[in-house]
């Protein structure tokens, strides 16, 4: 089977559509950075002003392989980073594409999608993706806050050995702190009742902090960004969500990011001050290219 | 701070943007297995082994360990699943079911390094998917 793998759309010099026109087996340009499999990858030029950057393959690829899936990922990360060095921001396309044809059909395809493809291109020039996960670390891990008060009701004295949010949660709110003199004072049996409505209130404040640190850090960013996603919004966030791992604490807001790459140092700046204001942690990754605003191509 | 490509959590970032995110092409000359690229599904399930996902997304933090406590101490019969949790909102390791044979070695990978996460019954694994919402209510009325 002839066929062509593409990782990405870019933007090429409308002057040189021409020069690629019914050329079979014409090779437009070749990049620098190798593809999957080490193929060596070439772009292909189509009119409209729209180029793809392809290997040639033969089949979908798929292993079982870790390693070898590890490989592919990076090879295709790579050269969709050697293509936004040499053309700008590109229209990043899923892994695993496979056209089915040879250049021609590639070029085809290009020259019908060109009209969608464009203007996206002229729209996301310049800018990259981030992601921005926020932790909330309350007593410097975020575990058993809480958890440890219901283990032993009754021997709780005073604040003692409290989480600072739960400590402070005591003192300003009314309810909380009237469970908990409740729960003091009551047998055992209805000890347990009580504790689980402590617990309860305690989850219900620990969730309005939650919101009220998300909104936050939305506001951070929102000026250095062009538009803020919530990457759990989308369907399957939840898959690689849960590397969120327990000792990071409790989610805040895992939020995909579409900025200008000039603006990168101060949407770090930005997410510096979130991290000294609050007791949160913050992980920033990127760039990449931008996957998640790229527009689906019929 | 300065954005990072280089660690296991920007690998993860890596994973997700090339799997799920990326110019979607719904054209008749892309070659395609009914319509899901063959290699989404295991090639995520095999990079969370990779990454030891799944090792760390076994515990989602207080809450669910909160649950887990209130529900040894009620006793078994107090609570059964929540009718109204969601299957759908699934781990990696839920994930299972819906792939093909050919992953049956990934499979077993990630139950080697994340025991709890196939010995847990359904609803407790998913009930801690949705911590929030499926433990108010599941406690049942206070009083």
């Amino acid at each position: 089977v002839t066929a062509r793998y593409v990782y990405c759309l870019v933007r090429v010099d409308a002057d040189a559509d021409g020069a690629g026109e019914s050329g079979t087996g014409r090779t437009d340009a070749t990049l620098d950075a190798v593809g999957l499999d080490d193929a060596p990858t070439r772009l292909i030029r189509a009119e409209g002003g729209v180029g793809a950057v392809v290997h040639d393959c033969a089949s979908l690829y798929d292993t079982d392989d870790e390693a070898q899936l590890r490989l592919w990922l990076l090879a295709h990360q790579r050269v969709v980073d050697a293509a936004t060095a040499t053309f700008g921001t590109p229209l990043p396309v899923r892994f695993d594409t496979v056209i089915q044809g040879d250049d021609e059909a590639v070029r085809t395809w290009l020259a019908d999608v060109a009209d969608e493809a464009r203007p996206a291109l002229d729209r996301l020039a310049g800018t990259r993706e981030y992601r921005v996960t926020a932790h909330w670390t309350p007593d410097g891990g975020g575990e058993g806050n809480g958890a440890g008060d219901g283990d032993s009701p009754t021997s709780q004295d005073g604040d003692d050995g409290l989480g600072a949010f739960e400590a402070r949660a005591r003192q300003r709110d009314d309810r909380l702190a009237e469970l908990a003199a409740e729960r003091e004072a009551a047998d055992t049996g209805r000890a347990f009742l009580v504790s689980k409505q402590y617990d309860r209130r305690l989850r219900e404040l620990e969730r309005e902090r939650l919101s009220e640190l998300a909104a936050d850090l939305r506001e951070h960013v929102a000026p250095a960004t062009r538009e803020v996603r919530d990457a759990d919004a989308e369907a399957g966030g939840a898959d690689l969500a849960a590397a969120d791992g327990d000792d990071a604490g409790e989610l805040i807001a895992r939020l995909t990011v579409l900025a200008d790459e000039a603006d990168e140092d101060e949407l770090g700046a930005r997410l510096d001050e979130f991290v000294e204001a609050n007791d949160v942690t913050v992980r920033f990754t990127g760039p990449w290219a931008p996957y998640s605003f790229a527009p689906e191509l019929s | 701070m300065e954005p990072t490509r280089d660690d296991d959590d920007a690998l993860v970032d890596l994973v997700d943007v090339l799997l799920r995110e990326g110019v979607l092409v719904q054209a008749d000359v892309v070659v395609s297995v009914a319509e899901v690229p063959l290699v989404g599904i295991s090639l995520r399930a095999a990079v969370a082994g990779m990454t030891e996902m799944t090792d760390r997304g076994l515990l989602d933090g207080w809450d669910r360990d909160l649950r887990r406590r209130a529900r040894a101490r009620a006793g078994a019969g107090d609570r059964g699943p929540g009718p109204d949790l969601d299957p759908g909102q699934g781990t990696i390791g839920s994930e299972s079911p819906r792939r093909d044979g050919g992953d049956a070695d990934h499979a077993d990978e990630g139950s080697t390094i994340a025991p709890p996460s196939r010995a847990r019954s359904p609803d407790d694994r998913e009930g801690n998917r949705t911590a929030d919402g499926g433990g108010g209510r599941a406690d049942g009325p206070d009083s």
